[in-house]
């Protein structure tokens, strides 16, 4: 058995164990770290694999949140439909986003991926009949289950959302893993590295950028109707450009163009402000003090660095015989 | 008829100040390859020096002024040598990444500082408008113009007469070859993302009279320089002059006639507009 099958056992025996020996208020994390897994990683995917920068990127993640709280509410649908449609009209909106911007690239991609989540925010806050305004948009039901012989299952203890939300995660992250490692994902680092070498080796630069734009706008539309069906209630929050800065630094500290990178990111920024919940107002000053950080220091993420930095100390502790071992 | 007139004269006025805000980011883009994400920061810290110089230390106002702008060109200073010459020569999507970094330090730095309850800057004398024809004219938006058109000339005239201007195309033209020639970069640099703050500094003046200072104001400035310098083409100055002025009629005529909910749509509709339309001088630039 290979460390890395191991490690992946581990992980997973981890992520079940979890919600049966904790409390209902870190049950509620472990869900919320689940949802930020999903952000980060989707949002890693354009960042580090194709490039560009997506600072509209929580456009998505309320995409599918209201896609979801509308489907389910004003049009009765079953979650088995409305998280679907989620996804979907996600990864549509990803799809006009990316024939707008994908052939301009750079800065364009940023600014018209920004500019969407904002007119996405206004239209969520001036159009009170359908969305609820500012005071959002109560009573979206849970997800339902039917089984036969026991008949209707509603999930609305934390622990069958939970099972549910991290569920969802293994499968997307076993999507992701299996591109990154294929052919595409290949084609991405080049076009990451340099778009012109890239198509001149052959990569078709605009269909591979289009489809992984899709793909993250779809992840997130995901984590977006997840959301919904948990805590039953959205806001125009979820448009707020500081959920994209928070992906951006988990992403960032994680590791860009890294699997674990993201996923690491994501339960360090969703625990330690947890934790530090009295130092809220200096939390965004961290944010930014860390992005500003990662550019100029470490670039490989804050990670990467750190166990190098350890790397090094226990070969100089031991005299390098655990170097010489590996 | 002439409610609508009104309307297109205020857009006129507002959108001088885009232009204005449009024009540094153009700027520093061309120049610099530098995606200045803090460019409404420093609208928003000019606002705030102002207020805290005339309101908080009560200096007379043309002194509040300087002293605003003097304290908004050592911030620009600052963030130019420490943070983006190090990292000149990485990829542009870095130096992006590190600005958006810089904004919400400059944000939160700020509403750590000043609070967040909205100020206002009151300005220490009152005029009677200028009736002009049918028209009512304030003479602070008067004042507006006067400033937007003289900055933005001047700006003009030192690029295309002086020899330090000359020294600025030529950087913009041709990085190396400027380098070549030995013309000093670091200094054009330094010189130039200085110019672009200053831009956005005296706009955050100019309208701290007619808004309410508050830190998060800069993030929608942000993104509205940003409509504007994209739909006048990156680097392109007259391209940002006219879509300013155009953005600011949209927004006057939008909220008049529309919902002034929706007036902030207008320069992302703006945006994506041109995104699809996707015409020739927007190619060209990038």
């Amino acid at each position: 058995m290979g460390s890395s099958t191991a490690k992946l056992l581990l992980a997973v025996t981890a992520v079940v164990v979890f919600p049966f020996i904790v409390s209902d208020y870190w049950l509620h994390i472990g869900i919320m770290v689940g949802l930020w897994i999903l952000l980060a990683s989707s949002m890693n995917l354009i960042l580090g694999y194709i490039g560009q920068t997506p600072l509209g990127h929580t456009a998505f993640w309320g995409i599918g949140g209201f896609a979801a709280g509308l489907l389910s509410v004003k049009m009765q649908a079953s979650a088995w439909f409305s998280i679907p449609a989620a996804i979907l009209i996600a990864g549509f909106a990803g799809y006009l986003i990316g024939y707008c911007t994908l052939r301009l690239r750079g800065a364009y991609f940023v600014l018209a991926s920004l500019g969407f989540a904002e007119v996405l925010r206004l239209v969520a806050l001036n159009w009170v009949e359908v969305t609820g305004g500012p005071m959002g948009f109560p009573g979206i039901p849970p997800v339902v289950f039917s089984v036969p012989g026991i008949g209707k299952v509603e999930l609305t203890s934390p622990l069958a959302n939970y099972l549910l939300i991290w569920s969802c995660v293994g499968i997307t992250l076993l999507v992701i893993w299996r591109i990154i490692n294929s052919r595409i994902g290949r084609a991405l680092v080049a076009i990451s590295e340099s778009e012109l070498l890239a198509e001149s080796v052959g990569i078709d630069v605009y269909s591979h950028s289009m489809g992984i734009v899709v793909l993250s706008a779809g992840i997130a539309g995901l984590a977006g109707a997840l959301y919904a069906h948990y805590i039953t209630f959205i806001s125009p929050d979820m448009f707020y450009l500081a959920n994209t800065i928070t992906m951006l630094v988990m992403v960032m500290v994680g590791g860009r163009r890294t699997f674990g990178g993201p996923i690491i990111g994501a339960v360090i920024f969703t625990v330690i402000p947890e934790l530090l919940r009295a130092a809220e107002q200096f939390r965004m000053i961290a944010y930014g003090i860390t992005i500003i950080l990662g550019v100029l220091y470490f670039p490989d993420g804050v990670l990467s660095m750190l166990t190098r930095l350890a790397n090094v100390l226990k070969i100089r502790q031991d005299g390098g015989r655990s170097f010489e071992a590996s | 008829m002439t409610s609508f007139l009104q309307h297109v004269i205020n857009g006129i006025i507002i959108g001088g100040t885009y232009s204005m805000m449009g024009v540094g980011l153009t700027l520093i883009f061309g120049v610099m390859k530098v995606v200045n994400f803090a460019h409404g920061e420093f609208y928003m810290l000019a606002a705030f020096f102002l207020f805290t110089f005339l309101v908080l230390v009560g200096l007379p106002l043309s002194i509040s002024i300087g002293a605003a702008l003097g304290a908004l060109v050592i911030v620009a200073f600052l963030c130019e040598r420490y943070l983006l010459r190090p990292i000149r020569n990485l990829p542009m999507e870095s130096n992006m990444i590190l600005m958006i970094g810089v904004s919400i330090l400059l944000q939160h730095l700020a509403l750590i500082i000043w609070g967040g309850t909205p100020k206002n800057v009151p300005l220490p004398f009152t005029l009677t408008s200028v009736p002009l024809g049918p028209l009512v004219l304030t003479p602070l938006r008067l004042a507006i113009a006067l400033v937007a058109v003289t900055s933005i000339l001047s700006l003009g005239i030192f690029l295309n007469r002086s020899t330090l201007g000359k020294a600025i195309r030529a950087t913009f033209q041709d990085r190396e070859m400027a380098m070549a020639v030995g013309i000093k970069i670091d200094r054009i640099y330094n010189l130039v993302f200085i110019i672009g703050a200053l831009f956005a500094g005296l706009a955050g003046i100019l309208l701290a009279p007619i808004y309410v200072v508050l830190p998060t104001m800069g993030i929608l400035v942000t993104n509205k320089s940003f409509a504007v310098a994209i739909a006048g083409g990156l680097g392109n100055f007259p391209g940002a002059i006219y879509a300013g002025l155009i953005l600011g009629v949209g927004e006057s005529l939008a909220a008049a006639y529309i919902s002034s909910g929706y007036k902030d749509a207008v320069a992302f509709i703006l945006l994506i507009v041109i995104l699809l339309w996707s015409p020739k001088w927007i190619r060209q630039t990038y």
